[in-house]
């Protein structure tokens, strides 16, 4: 969405202006559920994760500082989210996800995906690379896994990932780098020539 | 046996993600960039690299559910105390709303205390009555009795009388 658009359906959103922040939420939607599904795993949980953000979104945007984009913001409220609902659920059941591929239902994490890949009237070739591309990075680590969602599922740069994360610009950077090592070992033969 | 070169390939081959990243000092790129130009299988792996983050920049995000009508009802049903933005102001500009209330506090305190000294200051007639009385022998050494001179009370003259 361009900036002033935006922009401006955030000043009318903190005006308590409802139809704008609808318009923000359809475009923000899909970003977020699936960035919620990364962290949590589960599409139930980054449901109930996806809707409670934007009503915490609602009442805190007086609270959005004009240097803040909505979009960062937004992120950052989920990933604080999760935390919270990782930490719930740990206390619920004996459960860790960095290295694991178990969400935090304990389901492995290659279900999540199941029906929602492209339908059949998309070529069978782009089917099975976009099922194995998606099965590898659900293989990742959850610290993998994140900000690859974030910067080539979604587009956003590091800078952005870093503020959201809290961590510095070179640990986004170093992720990024070994998690495209990680799927350049497990994608080969659809990486290598010949 | 690993040769000198096999090393330095694979010294290398662990920079590539790195490098296509841009997460290296500007010498540390120079050199793997002169050791690119002379060497086909790290130029492959690079290549393979940039493949892999071409593959996921395809993936298209799955369709996320509409959660609208859910989201909408919860706000709908909530009831705000204060006007959203003036809650936020003070929530927002907390030391701003600490030093107003400080300031207040301070003003209302001198209000009071201003007040109540009026209240135990002697009314003017008291205060020229007792003056003049102290002050009548010598009316002369005294601007006040001077002023006085015509507007004693009638019970100093009774007490001169006797």
């Amino acid at each position: 969405m361009e900036k002033t658009l935006e922009s401006e359906l955030v000043r009318l959103a903190k005006a308590g202006n409802m139809p704008a922040f609808e318009t923000l939420y359809r475009t923000y939607n899909s970003r977020v559920y699936n960035f919620a599904l990364q962290l949590v795993g589960s599409a139930e949980d980054a449901r109930d994760l996806t809707q409670e953000a934007f009503i915490r979104a609602w009442s805190a945007l007086p609270t959005l500082r004009s240097d803040e984009t909505f979009g960062v913001w937004l992120h950052r409220i989920v990933f604080n989210l999760s935390k919270d609902l990782v930490r719930k659920r740990s206390k619920q059941r004996s459960f860790s996800l960095d290295g694991d591929n178990q969400s935090s239902n304990g389901e492995p994490l290659e279900r999540q995906f199941q029906g929602q890949l492209p339908g059949p009237e998309e070529s069978a070739v782009a089917n099975e690379v976009e099922a194995a591309v998606r099965k590898a990075v659900d293989s990742l680590s959850s610290d993998h896994r994140v900000v690859v969602t974030m910067h080539h599922f979604e587009g956003m740069d590091v800078d952005s990932i870093a503020k959201i994360l809290r961590v510095p610009k070179g640990t986004v950077m170093s992720r990024l780098s070994r998690a495209r090592e990680i799927l350049r070992r497990k994608l080969i033969p659809y990486v290598e020539e010949g | 046996m690993d040769t000198p070169r096999d090393k330095q390939c694979e010294q290398i081959r662990n920079s590539l993600a790195d490098f296509l990243i841009g997460h290296m000092s500007k010498h540390t790129k120079s050199a793997v960039q002169r050791h690119l130009d002379v060497c086909e299988a790290c130029r492959n792996e690079l290549a393979a690299l940039q493949r892999t983050g071409e593959l996921l920049s395809m993936i298209s995000l799955p369709e996320a559910p509409d959660l609208w009508p859910a989201i909408s009802a919860k706000l709908e049903t909530r009831v705000p105390s204060l006007p959203r933005q003036l809650s936020w102001w003070f929530v927002r500009h907390q030391l701003q709303s600490a030093v107003a209330v400080v300031l207040i506090l301070i003003i209302s305190t001198m209000f009071l205390i201003t007040g109540n000294q009026s209240v135990h200051e002697p009314r003017p007639e008291t205060y020229l009555t007792t003056h003049a009385s102290m002050s009548w022998r010598q009316p002369f050494a005294d601007r006040a009795a001077l002023g006085l001179a015509t507007t004693l009370p009638a019970e100093i003259d009774r007490e001169e009388s006797r």
